[in-house]
């Protein structure tokens, strides 16, 4: 654990290191205005160091600012293990802002910790340096650290801000930091209020003003069920089930069920609500329930599947969407599964109509084998032919999500939309969502 | 959106990261031999485990060998367990499995086509994937032209419905421009040139396709790209290791086949082509073979300045005593083979005038070792004074292909004090470490590839042809009685003295790797 005492001058560095890191000189305090100096020393030292060993120089690759608003030292620990981690894909100035959540020894913002470290080439060479400036701050002071992060952002690189809790999208520090930020990167598996955070994201993606994208590392862990599912499809023959698809359920592992005494969707099923905001998205579906119904562990809506040569091109729920539809059902039901996080998915089924109406309808299955990890796409009744595809949905550690996440700086207009059907869902009555109190 | 008329996946819009190829039957001819064990089917269970083997997938191991199916899922699992490099996970496995096949019959007997045939339809009926096909022959070079003509013969080479039939042949491609011509006639005769994959891996590495990015990404290098700037180009392929246990084919093709005529051929064109117009697979070859066909000829004794052919004695390797190359098992007493090879090659466009390209390959070298080296000229003027001019290197951009891919910038820098005194250093950029995502292995790159029809990272029947009538000159030459014998290198050196005076003529010497 990272100790940020007030009065501490002698804590251990907050990169901790690996048989592959190598860490140039020691993680020390200095004041704020001296990072940068300071910065410049242990990179000299490094050099002279190299040189005496015949090694060269030492390179220091610095692809974009990463810009982390840690919610306590628990969190500042994990992120600083996460970015060393990321430096093999995305080497960084990390400028770590530390809210230690303690009453302030002093009025402002003042210290900062500052390291570097370097990859070790199997020759015990060094490689691909990176640094972290961490600046923590104490009481009322946290409302200053944006301001903090400012003078030590590398100029003309892409400025990402990852916020592992829930943000405040409406204050001052969000706002700020928002102006310099290129990618905002979340979590809204780690938002306080999952569902009820998927309507207020939507709302950032909305604000046409905002100058930078969105990504939530919530929606990165559905890759894998996406990939699945769009590999049935590859096959075009398929293509015409999309039209006869009158159920779509989504199981979604959670810590407790639908039996909770509020009558809410568990915060669990912010993934399954993504996953549903995509299916749906690339079809065209638009909301139709008024509702959530719930039942036991699930919860049911409606979605309206336009007909003809509909286009939807409306926000969720609007009214073009009443006129020449027919209705799928939507279902979330959570499962108790011990070997997976809340909130992975378990399953997804389409019960998909005959050809000729009601008769031969069938199910088309993606989920896990028994409690493993590993996913198989199945056909339940009289289809044209199994479908063999297996595939590992192993948890994907946080640090690849990001890695991920931050191969493309620029929009992804496919999670924006699902991110809005899956907040329009989200808001309706019976859900986590604004509904809940009514 | 209609979900009625679909005929596009509309899961597959905007899906980032992932190219997914259609469902397809992987026809793999000589699936027990070593490259399909070392290198495809390892290859094709990463692609599998990355979901990039869709469903409806399969994979048929064609071989002479009696084997069910179950028979030759046990083989294909002992290859997994002793060349993927690390475990099989059981679960996947479980379902990469259920896509293997096997046909067993020897592709000498036309009765092989028929039952093959009559497999694929089954598998195809078992499990539909639009009737796509791709084979792979890993199979002796010398038995291509009846394999392919007898797919062609039984009707295996045409499209099926909607469906597309490839093939991947692997190099070598011909051993000289005459064999090259009848290959690629008989191939052209079954399939359409842009259904045939001419697969040499060295294409696959990240290094050899970031040369072009380099080049075309970075506005700063190419300006620089030219005889007005660039001194010379090195491009070394270099090889610890001996002929191993493959003296019968070493001694039909020799170094001069086996690397020049292909890996450092297209290394060549690949640092040395214009700009394509897209960076797509026709124009990308294109501008690649417009390089081969300005390669300024060597005609009868201008071989002998300009290329130097040797063959390595005995000597130490790794910190071991090696044989001779004559001292191999199965290689003739007194055979002439050449395992290295030097040469100075000029392309005769407007880009390269006057700047010579020093390629030199070969075994038993002191390492392993791939580069493409460009050369700057000096400053027009030593500014700083002679002795700081004696002490300065010139600049070097130096590609790193393997074992350790990357880039290398040598530049003169200040050393700090009160005098000027100027310091060569390397600004080093390892792939390895700088983006540690293990980039896919060139096979596996190469094989999705074939499977989506990108074919811009292989060769063009044309390409092939072009390389063939430059490097038959100098085989031409060599049967002459007047070319001089290869010359003895010790094993464990950079090849023959006679190497060295190649560049030392011209005032000039190899990079020390």
């Amino acid at each position: 654990m990272i100790a940020f005492e007030p009065d501490d001058t002698s804590s251990p560095p907050p990169v901790e290191g690996t048989d592959l890191v190598y860490t140039l000189g020691s993680s020390r305090r200095v004041r704020l205005r001296e990072a940068e100096v300071e910065l410049r020393g242990l990179w000299e030292t490094a050099a002279r160091e190299a040189e005496q060993a015949g090694q060269g120089g030492v390179l220091r690759l610095r692809e974009i600012n990463l810009v982390v608003y840690a919610a306590g030292e628990a969190v500042a620990e994990r992120v600083s293990q996460v970015v060393l981690r990321l430096a093999e894909r995305h080497p960084a100035r990390a400028i770590v802002l530390l809210d230690v959540g303690l009453p302030a020894p002093g009025e402002g913002v003042t210290d900062s910790w500052v390291s570097a470290a370097c990859y070790l080439t199997a020759q015990g060479e060094r490689q691909v340096c990176w640094e972290q400036v961490t600046i923590p701050a104490y009481g009322k002071a946290v409302e200053l650290l944006d301001t903090a992060a400012m003078p030590v952002l590398v100029p003309h690189l892409p400025t990402v801000l990852w916020w592992p809790g829930q943000p405040d999208l409406e204050g001052d520090t969000f706002r700020r930091l928002g102006d310099v930020t290129d990618l905002l990167v979340v979590d809204s598996a780690g938002f306080a209020e999952p569902v009820r955070g998927l309507c207020r994201l939507a709302t950032v993606v909305r604000d046409d003003s905002r100058g930078f994208h969105v990504n939530d590392l919530n929606w990165a862990r559905l890759t894998t069920w996406r990939e699945m599912t769009a590999g049935v499809f590859d096959d075009a023959s398929r293509l015409e089930w999309l039209s006869r698809i009158r159920r779509l359920k989504v199981v979604f592992g959670a810590e407790d069920t639908y039996e909770r005494p509020d009558r809410s969707i568990p915060p669990a099923a912010s993934r399954a609500l993504l996953f549903v905001g995509w299916f749906a998205s690339r079809l065209g579906w638009t909301v139709a329930g008024a509702e959530w119904t719930l039942k036991g562990p699930s919860a049911s809506t409606e979605l309206h599947r336009l007909r003809g040569s509909g286009v939807w091109n409306g926000p969720a729920g609007s009214d073009e969407a009443s006129a020449d539809h027919d209705a799928v059902e939507v279902v979330l039901q959570s499962e108790s599964l011990p070997l997976d996080a809340s909130g992975g998915l378990v399953a997804v089924e389409a019960e998909i109509a005959g050809a000729s109406g009601e008769d031969g309808s069938f199910v088309l299955s993606i989920g896990r084998v028994g409690t493993s990890c590993i996913c198989e796409t199945r056909v339940r009744g009289p289809a044209d032919g199994p479908i063999s595809h297996t595939a590992d949905a192993s948890p994907v550690p946080e640090d690849r999500l990001l890695a991920d996440e931050l191969d493309y700086l620029g929009p992804d207009r496919v999670f924006e939309e699902s991110l809005l059907l899956a907040a329009a869902l989200a808001a309706l009555p019976g859900s986590d969502g604004i509904g809940r109190d009514t | 959106m209609s979900t009625e008329r679909l005929t596009e996946n509309p899961f597959r819009a905007g899906m980032r990261l992932r190219r997914v190829p259609p469902p397809a039957t992987l026809v793999i001819l000589g699936v027990t031999g070593d490259l399909a064990r070392r290198k495809l089917l390892p290859s094709l269970y990463r692609l599998f485990r990355k979901g990039l083997l869709p469903p409806g997938s399969a994979i048929l191991g064609v071989a002479r060998r009696g084997w069910d199916d179950e028979q030759f899922r046990n083989m294909v699992r002992e290859a997994l367990d002793r060349f993927l490099g690390k475990g099989v996970d059981e679960r996947m496995w479980e379902g990469f499995a259920a896509m293997l096949f096997f046909c067993s019959g020897d592709l000498v007997d036309a009765a092989a086509y028929r039952t093959l045939d009559d497999t694929l339809l089954s598998v195809d009926a078992e499990r539909p994937r639009n009737g796509n096909r791709l084979f792979y022959l890993a199979m002796p070079p010398s038995t291509y032209l009846n394999v392919i003509d007898g797919i062609g013969r039984h009707g295996l080479a045409g499209r099926r419905g909607a469906g597309w039939t490839r093939i991947v042949v692997e190099k070598p491609f011909g051993r000289d421009l005459e064999s090259a011509r009848v290959l690629n006639r008989t191939l052209g005769q079954w399939f359409a040139e842009d259904d045939v994959f001419r697969i040499d891996h060295y294409l696959g590495k990240e290094t050899v396709q970031n040369i072009l990015v380099f080049r075309l990404a970075n506005a700063i290098f190419e300006p620089l790209w030219n005889s007005q700037y660039v001194d010379h180009v090195q491009i070394t392929v270099a090889e610890d290791i001996g002929i191993e246990q493959r003296a019968g084919y070493y001694e039909e093709a020799g170094a001069l086949r086996d690397m020049i005529q292909n890996h450092v051929l297209q290394l060549l064109a690949l640092v040395a082509m214009e700009p394509p117009i897209t960076f797509a697979a026709g124009p990308v070859r294109d501008e690649k073979v417009k390089v081969l066909m300005a390669l300024r000829p060597l005609r009868g004794p201008e071989v002998d300045a300009a290329v130097v052919r040797g063959q390595y004695g005995s000597g130490l390797s790794q910190g071991e005593a090696v044989s001779s190359y004559l001292g191999e098992e199965g290689v003739a007493r007194a055979s002439t083979v050449e395992t290295f090879v030097a040469m100075r090659v000029f392309i005769d466009s407007w880009r390269w005038a006057g700047v010579p390209f020093y390629l030199r390959t070969g075994k038993r070298l002191p390492k392993r070792c791939t580069e493409v080296a460009i050369q700057f000229k000096r400053p027009p003027l030593p500014l700083f004074g002679d002795e700081v001019a004696a002490e300065t290197e010139a600049n070097v951009l130096a590609m790193h292909i393997q074992p350790d891919e990357g880039i290398t910038l040598k530049f003169g820098s200040k050393v700090p004090g009160p005098t000027v005194h100027v310091h060569s250093v390397n600004m080093d950029f390892r792939y390895g470490s700088s983006f540690g995502a293990a980039g896919a292995d060139a096979y596996e790159r190469l094989l999705l590839d074939a499977l989506l029809g990108d074919s811009t990272l292989f060769a063009r029947g044309d390409g092939v042809e072009v390389a063939w009538a430059f490097v038959d000159q100098i085989i031409e030459r060599w049967r002459h009685l007047e070319a001089p014998e290869p010359q003895l290198y010790e094993a464990g050196s950079w090849g023959p003295k006679a190497a060295e005076d190649l560049v030392d003529a011209d005032r000039r010497e190899w990079r020390r790797l």
